[in-house]
């Protein structure tokens, strides 16, 4: 677990990463419709995302239409796709240990520990 | 939560308001209807140079009104309810869209022999349809790829020529875009 990012672990700023890690750019609305979450909730994790260097927020115009657009940086890209690599590997690890898991592949084991034996 | 299909979210955005779809439709629609309007002219009308000129200018046109048409509905109708997404494209998708635009015109250019432009017109149609469908995952594109079989069924059976084809191609897509853009604008308020 200390291998996890805290930053994007928390699931909305997941949601919001993962949203951007799939696009060049995206507009603020885009991110609420898609997370569902308030414009103060969406705006709060934007700028803990932007504190750690991970969003980057550009405040612009599409002809006479104000919009925010987000992106996400290279350090955000790279901290997503350790988070991924991150919680794979928790995962299974977690999976192997995991004790009905474990009971299982011994009772298939037995035959064979038996005629080795 | 499932990250992958979120991460993947953002590719559905150009094919969630139908308007791709639409201008093309109609840019195919336009084309060919000019085109065969064109053709039925009488030839004392004294075209000459124009007639020469004349294709081109509609392409031109169709494009340029194409280009209006999806920035205007993307910046008035579908963004301010749905946002804004701009695709990061990848070399691979490059590679891909260039290797398509060579086999289109492959087939194109042997078309002239053996098998007629209207057939493998609907074939191309079909599989950009049908491969697009599978791609991103949408139901209304195998309609229109089994709208392209029947057409070409029709070409086949009926001898039709590639106008035809493209007028009906065009008012499927168009059509097809048209109910796909009423469907976003009912469900998605105005932010």
């Amino acid at each position: 677990m200390n291998e996890l990012d805290r930053v994007i672990h928390e699931p909305a700023r997941l949601q919001i990463v993962a949203l951007l890690s799939g696009a060049e750019e995206a507009d603020f609305l885009f991110l609420q419709r898609e997370t569902g979450l308030t414009k103060g909730n969406l705006s709060s994790h934007l700028v803990k995302l932007e504190e750690v260097g991970y969003v980057g927020i550009e405040k612009t115009f599409r002809g006479k239409i104000p919009m925010t657009v987000l992106r996400l940086t290279a350090e955000g890209r790279a901290a997503f796709e350790g988070y991924r690599k991150a919680m794979n590997a928790m995962l299974k690890a977690a999976a192997l240990s995991n004790a009905p898991v474990a009971a299982k592949l011994k009772t298939l084991s037995a035959p064979l520990d038996a005629a080795s034996g | 939560m499932d990250v992958i299909a979120l991460r993947d979210r953002p590719k559905m955005y150009l094919f969630s308001d139908g308007v791709a779809e639409l201008a093309i439709g109609l840019f195919m629609l336009f084309y060919s209807a000019s085109a065969w309007l064109l053709i039925r002219l009488p030839r004392d009308w004294g075209f000459g140079w124009g007639g020469v000129f004349a294709p081109g200018l509609v392409l031109g046109l169709s494009g340029f009104g194409m280009a209006r048409g999806i920035k205007f509905l993307r910046e008035r109708v579908t963004s301010p309810r749905g946002g804004y997404v701009a695709m990061k494209v990848t070399r691979y998708q490059r590679l891909y869209s260039g290797g398509a635009v060579v086999l289109m015109l492959a087939a194109y250019s042997l078309s002239n022999g053996r098998f007629s432009r209207a057939l493998v017109c609907c074939a191309v149609f079909g599989c950009c349809y049908f491969f697009t469908g599978l791609t991103y995952r949408l139901p209304y594109m195998f309609l229109l790829a089994a709208f392209s079989a029947l057409l070409g069924i029709w070409v086949c059976l009926k001898g039709k020529d590639l106008l035809s084809v493209m007028l009906w191609q065009g008012a499927m897509l168009a059509g097809a875009g048209g109910v796909k853009l009423l469907r976003f604008v009912q469900s998605h308020e105005r932010a």
